[in-house]
């Protein structure tokens, strides 16, 4: 299956009305059974800063910078963002349809004078309308903020639905879960002053540098780009995705940067004090973040623990901001690496998203229908169907190595330095940078870990 | 081949539309749906025969009768899908329709358009028809921006509007969309003619009372708030002025215009400023709302809209005092701006409008990426110097490349390839290059790998790797693909080399296939030893003594190496600074002689002229060999002689549709001239294609159009990349402005990133022409060569390359602005380059003085700040040239500020 049907239905368009007091309605998804949740009613305390950064979100969902080659160019949104409420955070999640950006805003607490009414997750109605009248909202008018209908429009409850259905690309599906465990293994690489960040971002191309990967690479003198690698650098391709970042830098504070430890995917943190935009990269605009098999491992170790482990942990989430895994094994009577395991197979699931500022994992439950993707993880049901096949023979323990039959041919599994190589072109292609091949996973499994 | 099944099949077979006709009125529509699945089969057939030239399974190419037979069919037992997808003919389609009425007519028109929306044609046909309804989805509307491309000219848009009355009605809905690549608003008026523009075709419909200005006005604003990109969103911005809007009507979207200079899209705010001092001027706006609005243009990266927001702010400060604080506190962030005229501009305001605490320790935060030129006046304002001087979250400073002098030594032991020696990591090896198809050391190493000392027996070991070896397209990896199936699965895998479209072969293809099929010759003989042209270094380096180990490993096995592997490793050789001891000691033979030869021994060349032209390469690397011209005169460009280039740009233009097109062609020739070698000269049959005559319409260059191929080709003779480099600024400077997406030409330019590239004459004219180069690309790995080339100390002087750039800029091919932000992107990288490129402008800007290039002016606002900077004067020929421009505006001010001592 190549794409899997989800549907969005509204009461109600999301809006924004009144000149004087502008009031921001944004509209939940309504649940196959029951109203349309309401999360959060109250004021923001800096509108125009919330105004651009809800615009950053639609723009990004709204954004294709990657057309296939034997696609027709429709510049289309694919998914509407998702609201994520609880532990007094407001978080609107989107990923662009193409798959290579991803981009959370988070309103702390400090960002509204307000009421969280119920915690969960939902999809949330983001229109051209409605982002054309976000450039007109000023401070001084104030900003009256309701995520989910009001109590009148719950009461009436029988308003007309309106539907609409997208096929979402499997790869699109499996982008948007894998980003979180990509943002897992980042870390801070450096952080500049906004006014800093956006003379920078000015000196990035307009055209499109997919061919060729920069390195940003902070200076005493400022941040510059480089075609060669630089270890204190973070490596990005087609610098127009940051592009996004340039109308909000002037409001922003800060700029941090985070990169994992082989420089595939890069997040860019805006600080504005009471809020937070991250914009999260995937390493070639044409990959996006499916495949890139961070959370393999995970997964495929989880699969040999008992179901209570992740069961349990499951139900300690109670929609929490900081999933903090020391604390929860603390609770749970339970390792510590059997928590932040099954931290990165809920995030894997859908179930948990990655805050790379914070460090730690929140609850959210994507609102998306996972169940109808027979195969979120190709490569990990290859490598249990060679498990199951008996298809790998260990020939030495230490260092190890393993003949993995696969089809017609043995690859050689083989630990060099500590880490396991293959003989497979996926892993002469990716030396492992994009996560384990099926072989190698299946040679660990065999190994025993 | 097609054999009909049915009765139906055949009459279709035989063009026999009467009969097809005929067959199928007699028919129920249940009988007629049941020829379906056959008809879907043959339509592909049709299709397929209509673009292969031996008409493929339908043995022939259609007929047209056949084409009409298989439309009338189609239509009646098809679905929707199938006759949106078998590109029925129009006429067909009504004259069939109209008769049979069929159900695959429903919502056809949609099914059409989702195709393609060029479509539109066949669904107004349909519609006029009485065969459709007029569709209301985005589709119609993608069709209706399309009628243009689809109508041709002026008169069939014509015929089309009358024929169907409430086509222009609907025109409007063309605001709603964005449109696509290939279908826009913008793209229709660029590629049409003038006489079907969109504007005039809108604006006629109010004339004829088919929508109102209002409306019109309306659209096009919302299509401007939805920010599409800036390609699209610009005919919003053109046709808003073809409306040409009056003040009341401005005025009554005032809110509107406020809110559109948040737009990120440029011409879209370039708009809402235009507009809301045209609004200001006939009523002023509340001064509140327009700064507000103004706010985010002061952080636009626009010099155009900075200056235009200043004006607003002017007039809004002079009509209410009392807003200047906040006033100042707006178009303070306009100091981010690199423009220097715009800082200076904006720190005239703040000095005019007065600077509060708050702000002052804001401009302190700003100050960092300040011209030279206007610090004085931000330090006047905070009145502090601490504060300029101060840098907000500064991050640690990177490690940077120490000022070294000149090229480093090739054969350094960091520069050590390491052989391969176990098995596993040959295998590795092999598989990393099936992988990486550009990367030639690893493809060097697999390749000494499987002749030195791999267990070729072992099927089993190389299965991982033979499964794909068949399947390798590009030059390396097919190459090693070729090589392991011949020595492990004893294949005769014969090589191929690529032909371009004027029919030349692929020089350097030969070359190497020759080489591979020498090696596997030498492998089945039984001898397992290395390539003598294996590079032991990197780069494609051989050092002497461990060439001289390698010599000697092949005495000893009695083996005579390939005469052409010999020149190979003779032209890799690093320059050794004399004769070691390890090649003094080796027998006497030719290859020994030309090998002392080329280090430099005292000896003179021999009878072996391929050996010793290679030789006297290594010997005099950009020189001439008197002695070996001597011996053996007219070898041709680096044979004894030393290539020599000379290039030029040619300018040429015609005229075509009412418009001048102008060209500017690259062009550099090679001397001495020479006809291709009898003998095996590589260094010379770099220079020597197949045509010489018109070389510079081929495709093919020596290396042809395959990366690795032009990485392979540095490796050919790496102590002396001037002919490769002159390959390389031919390539790059024919392409400058990216007519072609030729992405392997990044690769020339990456040997001059190694620290052991000396930056000679070519090198310097490939690097000035790719700092030049549109593509951001290819131009970010030209200035990391200029910051590493400068931080190596491997540029003798700034004259070089300086002499180059000012030879560029003296003809059209070179944009000034371009090489301004190379320039810049350098700086930002390397600081310490500031003197090195205020020398390399001194020297430029004397390009044509009487007639400055256009965009002289950022170069010389350049060359202001590093003067201003760095407190230092001009040298009197750049004073001089500068002196004699004719510069108008703000260049005149640059000018009389430059030769300020």
């Amino acid at each position: 299956m190549s794409t899997a049907l989800q549907t969005y239905r509204y009461a109600t368009p999301s809006s924004l009305s009144g000149d004087k007091r502008p009031r921001l309605a944004l509209s939940t998804a309504v649940p196959a059974n029951g109203p349309p949740p309401r999360f959060f009613e109250g004021r923001m305390l800096e509108p125009a800063q919330v105004a651009v950064i809800l615009t950053a979100v639609h723009l990004v969902v709204g954004s294709r910078f990657f057309t296939p080659p034997n696609s027709v160019a429709k510049a289309i949104a694919l998914s509407d963002p998702v609201v994520t409420c609880g532990g007094g955070v407001l978080r609107f999640e989107g990923f662009s349809s193409c798959c290579s950006a991803y981009v959370r805003a988070d309103m702390l607490p400090a960002a509204y004078d307000g009421q969280v009414i119920t915690k969960g997750t939902t999809n949330v109605d983001f229109n051209a309308p409605m982002r054309a009248a976000l450039a007109r909202v000023r401070d001084e008018h104030g900003l009256e903020l309701a995520v989910g209908p009001d109590e009148v429009t719950l009461r009436c409850g029988d308003a007309e639905v309106t539907e609409r259905q997208v096929e979402l690309p499997v790869r699109w599906i499996r982008g948007m879960v894998e980003v979180q465990s990509c943002q897992a293994s980042m870390r801070r690489r450096f952080e500049v002053a906004a006014p800093e960040a956006l003379r920078f971002l000015r000196t990035l191309p307009r055209a499109s540098t997919s061919r060729t990967p920069l390195w940003v690479v902070p200076s005493p003198s400022g941040l510059f780009t480089t075609t060669r690698e630089a270890a204190n650098g973070v490596r990005v391709t087609d610098t127009r995705r940051l592009r996004v970042l340039e109308t909000l830098l002037p409001r922003a504070r800060s700029l941090a940067v985070f990169a994992d430890d082989s420089q595939q995917a890069s997040a860019w943190v805006l600080d504005f004090g009471a809020s937070r935009l991250t914009l999260a990269l995937s390493p070639e605009v044409w990959r996006g973040f499916s495949g890139e098999g961070q959370a393999l491992r995970a997964l495929l170790r989880a699969s040999t623990r008992s179901a209570g482990t992740l069961a349990r942990v499951r139900s300690a989430l109670q929609w929490q901001p900081r999933l903090d895994a020391v604390k929860l094994s603390g609770e749970l009577g339970l390792d510590v690496d059997a928590v932040e395991d099954t931290l990165r197979v809920l995030g894997a699931s859908g179930l948990a998203g990655f805050d790379v500022t914070e460090g730690h994992y929140f609850h959210r439950v994507l609102p998306l229908d996972l169940s109808e993707v027979e195969d979120m993880h190709p490569r990990l049901a290859a490598a249990r169907e060679l498990i199951d096949a008996g298809a790998i023979t260990v020939t030495k323990l230490s260092p190890f190595e393993a003949a993995v039959h696969s089809g017609d041919t043995v690859h050689r599994v083989r630990e060099k330095a500590g880490a396991l190589h293959c003989t497979c072109p996926w892993f002469a292609a990716h030396q492992g940078q994009r996560g384990p091949c099926k072989h190698v996973l299946a040679a660990e499994a065999a190994r025993g870990y | 081949m097609f054999e009909p099944k049915t009765p139906l099949q055949a009459m279709i077979q035989a063009g026999d539309v009467p009969g097809v006709l005929a067959l199928l009125r007699a028919e129920t529509p249940t009988q007629r749906a049941a020829h379906r699945p056959g008809l879907v089969r043959m339509v592909k057939l049709l299709q397929e025969a209509g673009w292969r030239p031996d008409g493929g399974d339908w043995g022939a190419r259609p007929t047209r009768e056949q084409r009409h037979s298989m439309d009338t069919a189609i239509l009646l037992c098809g679905t929707t899908t199938d006759v949106a997808e078998a590109w029925v003919d129009d006429d067909v389609l009504v004259s069939v329709g109209t008769e049979f009425r069929p159900p695959s007519l429903d919502g056809l028109a949609d099914a059409l358009l989702e195709g393609s929306p060029l479509k539109i044609r066949t669904v107004q046909r349909l519609i006029v028809a009485g065969l459709a309804e007029r569709p209301d989805s985005d589709g119609y509307a993608l069709g209706l921006i399309a009628l243009p491309q689809v109508a041709r000219n002026a008169g069939t848009l014509s015929a089309m509007f009358e024929a169907d009355p409430g086509l222009r009605r609907v025109l409007p809905r063309v605001f709603d969309i964005e449109g696509t690549g290939d279908v826009s608003l913008s793209s229709s008026d660029k590629y049409n003619h003038a006489s079907m523009a969109w504007g005039p075709i809108l604006l006629a419909l109010v004339d004829d009372g088919l929508a109102t200005r209002a409306e019109l006005l309306d659209r096009t604003l919302d299509a401007l708030e939805r920010d599409w990109p800036q390609y699209r969103a610009g005919w919003f911005s053109r046709f808003h002025g073809e409306l040409a809007p009056t003040d009341d009507e401005l005025r009554a979207r005032l809110m509107r215009y406020l809110a559109l200079c948040a737009s990120r899209i440029a011409p879209t705010v370039t708009l809402a400023l235009a507009v809301l001092k045209q609004i200001d001027a006939a009523e002023p706006i509340a001064g509140d709302a327009l700064l507000d609005a103004l706010r985010p243009v002061m952080a636009s990266a626009v010099k155009a809209q900075i200056e235009a927001a200043l004006k607003l702010a002017d007039r809004v400060v002079k009509r209410e005092p009392r807003l200047a604080p906040r006033a100042a506190d707006i178009v303070a962030i306009g100091l981010l701006h690199d423009a220097a005229s715009v800082q200076a501009a904006v720190l005239a305001r703040l000095a005019s409008w007065g600077v509060d605490d708050l702000l002052r320790t804001r401009l302190g935060g700003l100050a960092s990426g300040l011209a030279a030129t206007n610090r004085a006046a931000l330090q006047t304002l905070i009145a502090n110097p601490d504060l300029g001087a101060s840098k907000a979250a500064a991050p640690a400073a990177p490690t940077r490349i120490a000022a070294n002098r000149g090229p480093v030594d090739p054969t350094g032991d960091d520069r050590r390839v390491a052989p391969i020696v176990d098995p596993d990591e040959l295998v590795d090896c092999i598989a990393h290059v099936f992988e990486h198809a550009d990367d030639v050391e690893n493809f060097e190493r697999a390749v000494a790998g499987l002749l030195a000392g791999a267990p070729l027996a072992d099927r089993a070991l190389f299965a991982p790797v033979l499964k794909r070896a068949a399947r390798m397209e590009r030059l390396l990896p097919r190459e090693l693909a070729r090589l392991l199936r011949i020595l492990v699965s004893g294949e005769a895998a014969l090589g191929s080399v690529s032909i371009d479209h004027r029919g030349h072969r692929s020089p350097l293809e030969k070359l190497l296939v020759g080489r591979i099929d020498a090696l596997a010759r030498m492998s089945r003989s039984g001898h397992r030893l290395e390539p003598l042209a294996t590079p032991t270094h990197r780069g494609g380096y051989i050092a002497a003594d461990l060439l001289a180990r390698r010599w000697q490993a092949y005495v000893d096995a009695g083996v005579s190496p390939d005469e052409k592997e010999q020149v190979h490793a003779l032209l890799r050789l690093a320059p050794a600074g004399g004769v070691p001891a390890q090649v003094r000691a080796l027998t006497d033979a030719p290859f020994v002689r030309a090998l002392r030869y080329a280090l430099a021994d005292d000896i003179l060349p021999g009878a072996e002229r391929v050996l010793f032209a290679a030789a006297a390469r290594i010997r005099h690397p950009g020189a001439d060999d008197a002695a070996l011209e001597a011996r053996h005169p007219g070898l041709g460009p680096d044979g004894a002689l030393a290539a020599r280039f000379v290039w030029r740009v040619r300018t040429d233009s015609h005229v075509g549709q009412g418009k001048t097109y102008t060209h500017n062609h690259f062009e550099l020739a090679v001397e001495p001239r020479a006809a291709r070698p009898a003998d095996y000269l590589p260094a010379v049959l770099r220079y020597c294609t197949e045509d010489v005559e018109h070389r510079y319409l081929q495709w093919w260059s020596f290396a042809g159009v395959d990366a690795g191929a032009i990485r392979y080709l540095a490796t050919l003779m790496p102590s002396d990349l001037e002919g490769f480099f002159a390959e390389g600024a031919q390539m790059v400077g024919g392409n400058i402005d990216w007519w072609e997406a030729q992405w392997q030409n990044r690769a020339y330019l990456e040997p001059l990133l190694d620290p052991t590239t000396r930056m000679g004459p070519m090198a310097c004219l490939l690097l000035a022409l790719a700092l030049a180069g549109k593509e951001p690309g290819q131009t970010a790995v030209a200035v990391d060569a200029l910051a590493h080339a400068h931080a190596d100390g491997r540029f003798d002087s700034s004259q070089l390359l300086g002499d180059k750039l000012r030879a560029l800029l003296a003809t059209p091919l070179l944009k000034a602005a371009r090489l301004h932000k190379s320039l810049q992107a350098a700086l930002r990288a390397d600081p310490r380059i500031d003197g090195f490129v205020f020398e390399l402008l001194c020297t430029a800007v004397q390009a044509r003085p009487e007639d400055p290039p256009r965009d002289m002016t950022a170069l010389l606002h350049l060359l202001l700040e590093l003067k201003v900077a760095g407190a230092r004067n001009l040298p009197p020929a750049a004073n001089k040239a500068i002196s004699a421009m004719k510069l108008g505006g703000n260049g005149r001010s640059l000018q009389r500020q430059l030769l300020q001592p």
